[in-house]
């Protein structure tokens, strides 16, 4: 451990406070812009630029007309990316997703062509993902993980970046398809959108013409967005901070002797070594959106709900008991000291 | 050195100064309840080792130093320590990445207040320390406090009931031959006896036939001591009569009685003579008069009347002293006085309370109140107990007789009379309707029952 630390620091170094500050100002330029769109929902804003600065997929989780698809388009329009929308539904099949190959008639020949389907876009927003089959819905797995995809033994490399948002309605359950377990791990951050507050809803009745948002314009371009992906990799990870991640995920495994008794008796499966890889770049990002060219434990514990909650797969006795995976991510972050040894009791820390 | 890394130095050796407190605590409760432990079973069992037992304090000293030693092998990094420090100082991660990867730029961003690090070091807290050592200090000092146990007066010895027997009949076999009431014949014989006696009841215990020897032996040498009581003290009424009776001329007695009275005195004068009681004379008496006096077995009396009545009379005082030692022998209580009621005593025993002695009852070993005598333990092997068959209940059959008579048919309660299946099909609570119940909470202990025992399989 610390030779990798020695060999860090060696090549490593720190954001310069200007590189940092540059960073602070285009992420400001983007929540603002996504402001303007989404009223009252700071936290969620925050939350799914995190999200986009750590390249990883977001699943949003909430009811009908909280503005999911629309946060989605307004990131879109506000980061001059390539956008598609998908409806899924029960009948939506995996080549209307990656696209299938047709027989062309060119010059008295006939050939298969390849034709792109919608998930060749930078944004593709995944409405209602969990109405489609776990056919079509695992036709996204290789193209999230690897940025890909395969038809017929070719590859097809998907454009840079590549974000799949995804939502789905927590309600209305009859007749969709829960998402299985691998493809939840291949999103970075499940975020449940609440509801607003009474003045923020009086705020959209009296400042938008049937609700529709201002027109949005472009407010970072694409190498602005390369350029924030550089520097997020640029935020350093103390060693320390790494251990407590590695701890805290370990602590998600009911055999785990870290883990807290909660988590022993109520969780069956734990969090993937993919959820500290995502914890760790959720918690950069997280340390650049507040002006800091280091991860320290407060963005670790800001991020861990939103990495850790839909990995963790709970006992039916925790339903019983009122235990929800965030709940018990909650509680995990309670039990899981910053530092793995027991400060003495003879001392106040 | 920086101020960082002085700072850094400082609220690590703290920490090891916390981890050491924290063992020492532990270590030294455990050490001061020993101790105090020891101090207790000492002066409770082995006073002789007090204040010796003092010196085990001195392990206090190793015990620290041990303590010490154990809070080193755990310690705190300075990776960790850096941690902390920065949680502290409330740095944000800040002090932990200038200390993997220094940059002056950001050093700035550092608290630069001395007293903010002065604050954000960890407090050592000796109330705690002392505390958590308070109960086993005052545990070990009200140990050394407890006031020794004084070792019991009278040490338990073994069987001494029948050391105690033994011992009684040898002190009473030596008071008799003080008093040379027995034969060299009866003496070695009762010796032998009470020796033997000795030897049994050295180790084993005092058992009912012992106890009926010991009992034995004593009668005899009481029987002994009575009959020479009886016979000095009628040989010296004899003596005593034949010096009033003068020549026999003058005597109211007639010359058969005399001879009688004379054969009495010879016997007795030999038996004394042959016990040995006469060795060194008879009062004014000397040996040789006394050989005189006994020649050829019988009573050479002098042929002068004055001379005759001075001898016998000599002879009856002397043989009366001697009744009377044998008789004060009989009578020997404590002080003169009876054990049991305080009256004077008379006789062998005090006759008041010869009857009322506990212990002394015959076989039995006396009644209630009488000393405990214990032997060894029996056990169960070879008893048998005797298998009884109970009788039949009572209420086995139902009485043949009427108990009542109704105007109609007697009431059927369908609950008893319908088989415990079909009464369980009829209930509402059966079946479907059961299974397809909501589950409450007070239900999922059963849930869970069910999906674990699934679960196991």
């Amino acid at each position: 451990m610390s030779d990798i630390a020695t060999e860090q620091q060696a090549t490593q170094r720190l954001l310069s406070p200007d590189e940092v500050e540059r960073a602070r100002g285009m992420i400001g330029k983007l929540l603002d812009g996504l402001g303007t769109a989404i009223l009252g929902q700071q936290e969620l804003l925050e939350l799914v630029t995190i999200c986009l600065l750590a390249r990883g997929h977001m699943l949003l989780e909430g009811l009908p007309g909280l503005g999911k698809t629309e946060l989605v388009k307004s990131l879109s329009a506000l980061l001059g990316l390539g956008f598609r929308r998908v409806q899924f539904t029960p009948d939506l099949l995996p080549g209307d997703i990656v696209g299938s190959p047709i027989l062309q008639d060119t010059d008295g020949s006939r050939k298969l062509v390849f034709h792109k389907g919608p998930i060749f876009a930078n944004l593709l927003l995944a409405d209602e993902i969990n109405r489609a089959t776990p056919k079509t819905q695992s036709a996204l797995l290789e193209a999230m993980q690897e940025r890909s995809v395969t038809v017929m033994g070719e590859t097809h490399e998907l454009p840079r970046p590549f974000f799949v948002l995804a939502t789905q309605n927590p309600i209305e359950l009859e007749g969709t398809y829960p998402l299985p377990e691998a493809q939840l791990d291949r999103f970075t951050f499940k975020i449940n959108v609440h509801g607003v507050s009474s003045d923020t809803l009086q705020q959209i009745i009296s400042k938008r013409r049937h609700g529709q948002p201002p027109a949005l314009s472009e407010v970072l371009s694409h190498e602005e967005m390369e350029q924030l992906f550089d520097l997020v990799d640029g935020v350093h990870l103390p060693e320390a901070v790494a251990n407590y991640i590695a701890r805290l995920v370990n602590a998600t495994h009911p055999d785990s002797a870290d883990a807290p008794e909660e988590c022993s008796k109520y969780v069956r499966y734990g969090a993937s070594p993919r959820a500290a890889i995502a914890l760790a770049g959720t918690a950069r990002a997280a340390a650049l959106l507040t002006g800091k060219p280091n991860v320290g434990f407060d963005e670790v514990r800001r991020v861990a709900v939103s990495v850790l909650g839909h990995r963790l797969v709970l006992d039916y006795s925790a339903r019983l008991e009122g235990w929800t995976p965030v709940r018990m991510v909650e509680r995990l972050v309670d039990a899981v000291p910053e530092v793995g040894r027991p400060v003495p009791q003879d001392v106040e820390v | 050195m920086t101020a960082r890394d002085h700072w850094i130095d400082r609220h690590l050796r703290r920490l090891h100064i916390g981890q050491f407190l924290q063992r020492a605590v532990e270590w030294l409760t455990v050490y001061l309840f020993f101790f105090g432990t020891t101090v207790l079973v000492v002066k409770l069992t082995t006073p002789a080792l007090w204040p010796h037992v003092l010196w085990v304090a001195v392990g206090a000293v190793p015990v620290t130093l041990l303590a010490w030693w154990t809070s080193r092998t755990g310690q705190f990094t300075r990776g960790e320590s850096v941690a902390l420090l920065d949680r502290s100082l409330g740095a944000g991660g800040l002090l932990m990445t200038l200390t993997e990867a220094p940059d002056e730029d950001w050093e700035t961003h550092l608290p630069q207040v001395e007293r903010r690090w002065r604050e954000s070091l960890p407090r050592i807290r000796p109330k705690r320390f002392a505390g958590s050592l308070a109960m086993p200090v005052l545990f070990t000092i009200g140990a050394c406090f407890v006031p020794l146990r004084e070792i019991s007066a009278n040490p338990v010895v073994k069987n001494t009931a029948g050391q105690q027997a033994t011992s009684e009949l040898e002190n009473m076999l030596e008071a008799l031959e003080e008093a040379e009431v027995l034969d060299e014949q009866e003496e070695q014989t009762l010796r032998d006896a009470i020796e033997k006696l000795q030897e049994e009841t050295e180790d084993a215990p005092l058992t009912h036939e012992k106890w009926e020897t010991v009992d034995a032996l004593e009668q005899r040498m009481r029987m002994q001591l009575e009959e020479a009581s009886v016979g000095i003290a009628q040989a010296a009424q004899a003596a005593a009569i034949l010096a009033k009776a003068g020549d026999g001329e003058n005597s109211e007695l007639s010359a058969e009685r005399l001879a009688e009275l004379e054969e009495d005195l010879v016997e007795t004068l030999r038996k004394m003579s042959e016990n040995g009681s006469l060795s060194a004379g008879a009062g004014s008496l000397s040996k040789s008069d006394l050989q005189r006096l006994m020649k050829s077995g019988q009573l050479r009396l002098p042929e002068d009347p004055e001379e005759r009545e001075k001898l016998l009379n000599e002879l009856s005082d002397f043989l009366q002293e001697e009744a009377d030692k044998l008789s004060e022998l009989r009578s020997e209580c404590e002080g003169g006085q009876c054990e049991n009621c305080g009256k004077e005593c008379e006789g062998g025993q005090c006759q008041a309370c010869a009857g009322n002695k506990p212990g002394r009852g015959g076989i039995s070993r006396g009644r209630g109140d009488a000393e405990m005598a214990w032997g060894d333990e029996s056990d169960e092997t070879g008893v048998k107990f005797k298998e009884t068959v109970l009788p039949p209940g009572m209420q086995e059959d139902p009485k043949d007789e009427v108990i009542g008579i109704t105007r109609s048919e007697p009431e059927v309660d369908p609950a008893t009379s319908v088989s415990r299946g079909a009464a369980h099909a009829n209930d509402p609570a059966a079946g479907r309707e059961t299974w397809d119940r909501k589950l409450r909470p007070r239900h999922r202990g059963a849930v869970r029952k069910f999906f674990d025992s699934a679960k196991g399989e």
